[in-house]
Order: C-alpha cells, then structure tokens, then sequence
C-alpha cells in the first residue's frame, strides 16, 4: 500500500514536471515567417523608414554582422572584430577582423571590404580607413567613446554586392529575393559561430496583421507579427504571444516648417492634453507603457523623470493664451493600425483641450513630412542608452522633426549625461513621446528555443524545429 | 598554479578562432582583447577561487555607502550645505524590503555625514525624492530635488548585486544533486569528472569548448591547477556535446565531435588532441558499448560493443550491468527500448544516463524531460519495467535546461550540466540515489 502510494506521488510529480525541461534541439526544417513590412532592400545601409524599421532589421540580422554586437546590458562584444582599442582621448580606434571569413558569395572578408560597406553610410561622424587585410581605423576629429556600441548597430553591418547578390557573413544566406514580397534564405554551413539549426528560412513580406493570424491558425506559418491590440485576446485564447520589453517609441513629432506649430505653447497645450494613460490600456491593451520619455525605463533608469500624466489644467490654461490655428493635420503611417487607433485618440484628446485636429492616414514614406505634425514609431536600434538617444534623435532629424537648433543628443554615457541629453531633446515640445511600445509575435507549435530578446526578436540562428513524434528529419550534415 | 604559467597556457587560446595579427599594435591605444581579457578572466578566476569564502561572507548585504556618499555629495552641491532636507526613498526595482530600509538608513547617514540635515517637508529648503530604479546596467538611484521653484535630478549608478542562491531539493528513494562547479564565464561546460572520487574528490576537471582545465580542492574551494586548450580548425557546431572518459591511473579522454583528445592529469595536466570520429563510450567507462558521434549534436545510430539501435539518438542508457538492452533517447523525440521492436515512450527529453545505486533493482535511468533550451529543467529517476520506466524518487529541478547527462565513471553517480537561466552560465553537478 505505501509503495503504491509512493508510486503514484511519483507518477504525479514526474507528470507534473513534464511541462518543462529540455530537448536537445533538432537540426533542420524550414522556418515559415509572415512579416506586415514591405521590404524594399535588403541593405542595410538603405536608409531607414520608420514604418519598416524593425523589419529591416530582423530581416539584416540574419544576413548580415556588424562589427560588434552588444550583450543584453549593452556591453559590447565581438563580431566581425576580434579586439579593439582606443587612442586616449578616444578619436582614434582601431578595430582588428576576424580571420577566414568569408562573404556568402565566397568573397573573403577584409578590411578593404569593410570599409567599403561602412563607407555606404551616408555622412558618418567618423573617418575609417583599411591597414592591412585584418585591420580597421577610424578616425573622428571630435572624441568617440561610444564607437564600438555604435558600431553595433544593423545600420553598420558589413554587406558585399547588392540587390539579389547582396552577400554577408551572417547566420543565414540569401536564396532568392523579391523586393516587398518574398525573402528565401539557407542556413550558412560555414557560419564562424556554429551553423544555425534551422536548414532554411521563408518570409513572406507585406502580409497584413489580419492575415497573418489567420495563416497562424491554419498552420501556413510558423512565425507572425502580433498587433498589440490583439495580443492579450490572442494569448487568452490559447495561441502562443510572446511579447518583448518596449523597443519602440511612439511619438508625435511637430513639422518646423509649418508657420501653425511655431508656438511653443500650443505645442505644450497638446502634450498636456495627452491621455497616455488611456491610449495604453485601451489601444495598447496594457501591453506597452505610457510616457513622457524618448528611452524605456528598463534601458534609461529614470523615465519616471518625464511627466507622463495629463494635465488638461495647464492645457486649458495655454489654450487661453494662444492664438488657435483652425485645424492641426495629425498624419500617421496608413499601413500601420496601432498608429491610426493612436492617432485617432490623440486628435480627439486634444480637441478636449479646444484645439481642433484631424488624424489622416498617409504613406509617409512617399510622401514625406507635409503635415503640422506627425505620429510615427521609432526603434531603438541600440540597448546602449547613448547610442539609443543619439540614433533616436538622428532619425527624428533626418526626417525633418526636429528644428535645426535643436539640440544634439551627446556622446556622454553616463546616466546623468544621457539624461540631461534627452531633457533638452523634449525641450521645447519639438518631439512628444506618447508611449513606449513592445513587439509582439505569434509562434506555431514547432518554433523552440524562442529566446525573447530585450531589443526583440530571438536569435534565429538558435532556433529549432520540432519534428513530429516518430518521424525523423535528422541529417548528418555539416556542423 | 602560478598566473604566469597560466597566461602561458592561454596564449595559445589564439589558435582558437582568434588568430594573432600582422598588424602592430599602438601603444597609444588601449586594448579591448578577446585574449587578452580571457587571460584576465582566468587570473580572476584564481583571485576568485582564493577569496571565495570572504566574499561569501561579503555577498549579503551589498555595500551601498559609496552610492549613498555620492549621492549626498552630489545633492548637498545643489542645495547647498548646510541644508534642511526631506527625504523619501520609493523603491520601483526588485529590491527587498529589508534591502530598502538598509539603503534608507545608509543614505540618511551619508546626508548627515555632507551637512544635510533630515526634516519634515514643511520645515525643509529641499524635499529630494530618491527611486531606486533599474536601468539595463543595473541598480540606478535617481534623486528628484525640489528647491524652492527648481527642481533638478541627480542619478547614480549602483554596482549589480548578485543574485541569491537557488535553494535545494530533496525527497524519498532519493534522487540527490550535489553542487560541483560554477563555470565563471558564459563558456559552454561539456562535462566534468571527479577524481580521487568517493566522499572526497580532491580533483576536478572540466571539459569545456575550448579546453580541459584541471582544479584542485584547497580548503573547500577549487583551486586552477593547469589548463590546456583545445585547438580546432572549424567550428563547433551548435548546440556542441562532449565527452570526458577518465580512467583509474588518472588518464583520461575527451570526445568532442571530430575529435578526441588523450591526456593525463596525474602530474600537472598534459594533453593532445586530434581529428577523429572515434565512437563514443556510451556507459559509464571505455569498456562498453560505444556509439559513433556525428558532426552535429546526436549520435549517428551506429553502435559497436552490443547496443543495438535503430536511429539516431542523442543519448543512451543501459538498464542493468552488461545488459545488451539500452534504452536510447532518439533523435526523432522517442525513448526506445532495444529489447522492443515496435514504438516508443515520448514525453521525456533527449539525456539519459543509467546508473547502479544498489537501490532498487539496482539500476535506475536518469532521464530530462521534454521542452526546450529556454525553460528550467528536471532530472528523473526511473527504473525498467519490462520494457517501461517506471519513476522511483521524485524529480530534481534545475534552474535551466540540462545540456549534458553523462554517467560518471563511478558508475554509481551522474553528472549533469545545467545552464543557470538566471546567470547565463552552466553548471555541474554530481547525481547519485540512496534508498530507505
């Protein structure tokens, strides 16, 4: 009687352990992903468009490396570069390659190939030039103490060739391209850091968030875009959401140009009118957070420093003071749902506030800044705090959101130094940041090894495949 | 082992992917080596490995009087000192409580210590609001100060704290976990053996990917004696496996895939290395069946030695001494029995180990569950039952995936290699059964 007793407690732990543990990964197996982007380039040093920013860089990770890549606190490791060292007062680096590495078109990695690809940067603040096949230096006239996290980012990954023939040194290598439409990828057997398990990778670009989901449901993929307002139903409905910390910001950015929204006031009278705290539990179901600030508080410290409440008093208060212009034109990616939905509330928070706005769909990346202002989504491309702000404010600028004396973001890497760099970024009301907002994806069944990352995504050269019970795509290949 | 030979080891790491440059170095430059930092990180190791005990004892509470110095410091320059102040410290980080009142209580002392007086607000020139926040780095204090019409912010990153131990588990017909080693990297564990063996292992060593490295015991801790690298042409492949072998004179092998090593750690640590596709022994010691290792992580299906399979597999156990039945964890997620031609169990993972604990019918299968690399892990001893396992002690947990079960070659005992999801880094330990 005990024994059988014992027994079944046995039984009942070992079954309850069964939910978790570890299966050796699996070689193998195509991995089928549906992204809503319409990629046109797989360079990645095409200049970027906010609304396919992040898939940009999902889709460059795979191909391509940069230099260094930075670990989940930031700190940079390396990549393509080995080592690296720097002149005291930090305008000087020199970056030593890795060697018998090869692009996936068997061109060898060099130095020389390198500068090439980083020179396809428009306007660097740096100079860089080859010594030798294994040796960069880049030079600056002003000091660089961030370079190496910099250089982290996707926008600096080392790319040979172009169009279909565009080759990298990365995990994956490309099999056929069709611009906005379809990506076909194998894995690189000669991959330096362990060839990826997966055999090959298909993603099918320009899907929409609805479409996917249902593709999802009916098993035609195994890895989707997950809208935020959809990702809490999804979850409770038993489909597998994964969700990553916030590495988006969304943020109404006001057109210099534009005679209507030179007031300084006015532009505070929509900022504290700014129901934040609305638009992420309802449009955001919860899933992001609501803020004043440009950098995430898990990435900055000190968010909570930028008042995210509103504040309809002062509102009400500035309105009385200003001339109000007739109606303000909100423009908003028209691809994008979340930002329509956000955009949608923000016009009619801000009509509380006696101003009138209308929130228009457009494709902003044809059209360009026209309106008085904008809503648009922007990526932190870095888990470096200062490389963040300064890649952050470089886009704001680039497209024209930021007046041309606003102020630089700086190199200091210090919290108090980014901070007050990002203080004097919101100064003036120029950008107002609404929310902080995470990417969501939906994964089929076989899809292991998913490890969310704080930047998003997962390291798709880790995952596997499962393999239905009794059968067996196992191959002797090639490590 | 002194540094310097040490470092003259690891110099010869840089066959490892890391070549040497022809480039001069400038000395006008300041180095970030892989190396260099690797030569580094092993001499800390050692530093690590000596203070161990104190830094034990140091680990709780941590110090925060330099943050809390700083942080007065920086505040009584902007409000001037002597100042009256109040103080209210929110805390939005995963500090404890007890850790709260501490830091309270230490930045109280400091603010005295700088001329700032603690008041009520109504009485105060300055009311400072300190969060203990979190940032990507680690702890950060934030101070919002709020002088008159001003106001201002002074932030101060703090050191990381280390996280707390996991606490053990225990239980009936007993599986037991015995702590062994702690890799102080990220660097992959493959497997560990213990020599000298029985309640006092007086030697450790460690395979991991890129070398076998020797540690002696010294006063409870495990000293660095010597380590030599493995140097390789190609990659590793994902998700990479080893095999260490050590025989009674202290002489040992280590199987990694296309290439075995042969050594001695009987006087100091010698060892070579070569390419081979030598099969693997799949029980305990060189004596038994052995399987033929295949370029990626799982044996290819072809056995020598009595054990028979069907396909590959990632792992094998035998169910009982010089049984030529073995169970093998297939690569295709089932558990097979060879004495069964048909199916399979599914549900378990993919390392398995037998081991003879004199316990039960003397033999038990230790077995991973199913799931993958980004959960924590349980061990679970099993024993045959014709041709099912039947579980005989309640399950171990572990605080990440196990990457390696192997059994020691004791015979009696197990190792297992976890990664710590937590840390990030892997960790062995030593398995064994004692019955009631």
């Amino acid at each position: 009687m005990k024994r059988s007793v014992f027994l079944l407690l046995a039984i009942s732990l070992w079954l309850a352990g069964l939910g978790h543990a570890a299966t050796r990964p699996h070689y193998g197996g195509t991995l089928r992903v549906e992204l809503r982007a319409q990629v046109p380039s797989l360079d990645p040093s095409a200049p970027e468009v906010f609304s396919e920013q992040a898939a940009q860089e999902h889709i460059s990770s795979l191909i391509f490396e940069p230099l260094v890549r930075l670990d989940q606190k930031g700190s940079p490791l390396p990549a393509l570069a080995v080592t690296w060292q720097h002149s005291p007062d930090f305008k000087s680096w020199q970056f030593s390659l890795r060697s018998y590495i090869k692009f996936h078109d068997g061109i060898p990695f060099t130095a020389s190939k390198a500068v090439e690809s980083l020179l396809k940067i428009p306007s660097p603040r740096w100079r860089v030039h080859a010594e030798g096949n294994d040796t960069l230096v880049f030079e600056s006239d002003s000091p660089l103490p961030n370079l190496p996290a910099e250089l982290a980012q996707m926008r600096y990954a080392i790319a040979h060739g172009a169009g279909a023939s565009i080759a990298g040194t990365g995990p994956f290598q490309v099999t056929s391209w069709q611009p906005g439409k379809q990506l076909a990828l194998k894995a690189n057997d000669d991959y330096w850091d362990a060839r990826p398990y997966l055999d090959s990778i298909e993603i099918t670009l320009g899907r929409s968030l609805r479409d996917q989901m249902v593709d999802l449901e009916l098993g035609r993929t195994d890895l989707i875009e997950v809208g935020l307002d959809q990702a809490r139903r999804a979850a409770q409905e038993g489909k597998r959401v994964v969700t990553s910390s916030p590495n988006e910001v969304l943020v109404l950015v006001f057109n210099p140009g534009k005679p209507t929204v030179q007031e300084e006031r006015l532009r505070e009278v929509i900022a504290s009118a700014l129901d934040r705290a609305a638009i992420n539990n309802v449009l955001l179901q919860k899933a992001g957070e609501p803020s004043g600030a440009l950098l995430p508080q898990w990435m900055s410290g000190y968010a909570f420093l930028f008042p995210a409440a509103r504040n309809m008093d002062r509102a009400l208060q500035l309105r009385a003071e200003i001339v109000v212009p007739t109606t303000l034109i909100l423009d908003y990616d028209f691809s994008d749902p979340l930002a329509k939905a956000v955009a949608e509330r923000v016009a009619v928070n801000v009509r509380e506030a006696g101003l009138n706005m209308q929130a228009l769909g457009e494709n902003l990346t044809a059209r360009g800044a026209t309106a008085d202002l904008q809503l648009v989504r922007v990526r932190f491309v870095s888990m470096d705090a200062s490389t963040a702000l300064n890649n952050l404010a470089a886009a704001l600028s680039s497209a024209n959101a930021l007046p041309a004396d606003a102020p630089k973001a700086s190199d200091a890497n210090t919290p108090a130094a980014i901070y007050r760099s990002e203080h004097d970024l919101l100064n003036g009301f120029h950008v107002v940041p609404i929310a902080q907002v995470p990417e969501a994806w939906g994964l089929s069944g076989r899809v292991k090894n998913w490890v969310q990352s704080r930047e998003g995504g997962s390291s798709m050269a880790d995952i596997w495949l499962e393999v239905p019970q009794g059968s067996d795509t196992h191959a002797e290949g090639r490590p | 082992m002194p540094i310097a030979s040490l470092s003259a080891s690891l110099k010869s790491l840089e066959l490892i992917g890391i070549p040497r440059r022809s480039t001069p170095r400038n000395d006008k430059f300041k180095r970030h080596d892989d190396a260099q930092a690797f030569r580094a990180l092993h001499a800390c190791v050692l530093l690590i490995l000596l203070l161990l005990p104190q830094l034990q004892a140091q680990s709780a509470p941590t110090n925060w009087n330099e943050a809390a110095r700083e942080l007065a410091h920086q505040i009584a320059e902007k409000v001037g000192s002597p100042s009256n102040v109040s103080l209210a410290v929110k805390n939005t980080s995963p500090l404890s409580g007890s850790d709260v009142a501490e830091i309270r209580h230490t930045v109280e002392a400091q603010f005295n210590s700088s001329g700032l007086r603690i008041v009520k607000p109504d009485q105060s020139v300055a009311d400072v609001q300190l969060t203990l926040s979190q940032n990507v780095q680690g702890w950060l204090w934030v101070a919002e100060i709020r002088h008159g019409n001003n106001s201002d912010a002074v932030l101060i990153p703090v050191f990381t704290r280390q996280a707390p131990p996991l606490p053990g588990v225990s239980s009936t017909m007993t599986l037991h976990k015995t702590f062994l080693w702690s890799q102080p990297n990220a660097t992959q564990v493959l497997d560990v053996a213990i020599l000298g063996g029985g309640s006092n292992p007086n030697a450790l060593l460690v395979l991991d990917s890129s070398m076998v490295s020797l540690y002696h015991m010294q006063q409870s801790h495990w000293e660095l004696d010597q380590a030599q690298p493995i140097a390789r042409s190609r990659p590793w492949p994902r998700d990479l496996r080893g095999r260490l072998i050590v025989g009674h004179d202290r002489k040992f092998e280590a199987y990694l895939p296309g290439m075995k090593c042969s050594g001695s750690a009987d006087s100091g640590l010698t060892m070579e290395c070569h390419s081979a596709d030598d099969p693997w022994p799949l029980g305990a010691t060189s004596d038994g069946p052995r399987g033929f290792f295949g370029a990626r992580n799982f044996f290819t299906g072809v056995t020598s030695g009595g054990a028979t399979s069907t396909g590959a597999f990632f792992s094998a156990a035998s169910a009982q001494q010089d049984s030529k039945e073995w169970f093998f964890a297939q690569t295709n997620s089932l558990l097979h029995f060879s004495g069964n031609a048909s199916g399979g169990m599914n549900g378990w993972g993919s390392n398995i180990a037998g081991i003879k604990s004199g316990c039960g019918r003397n033999w038990q299968i230790l077995l991973t569950a199913s799931g993958d690399y980004t959960q924590s892990d349980s061990i679970q001893a099993a024993e045959a039952e014709g041709v099912a396992l039947m579980p005989v002690a309640a399950p171990v947990d572990f605080a990440g995936p196990v990457t390696a079960l192997w059994a020691a070659v004791d015979g009696s005992s197990a190792i297992a290699v976890s990664k710590n999801l937590s840390t990030g880094k892997y960790e062995a330990f030593s398995l064994s059964i004692t019955c009631h």
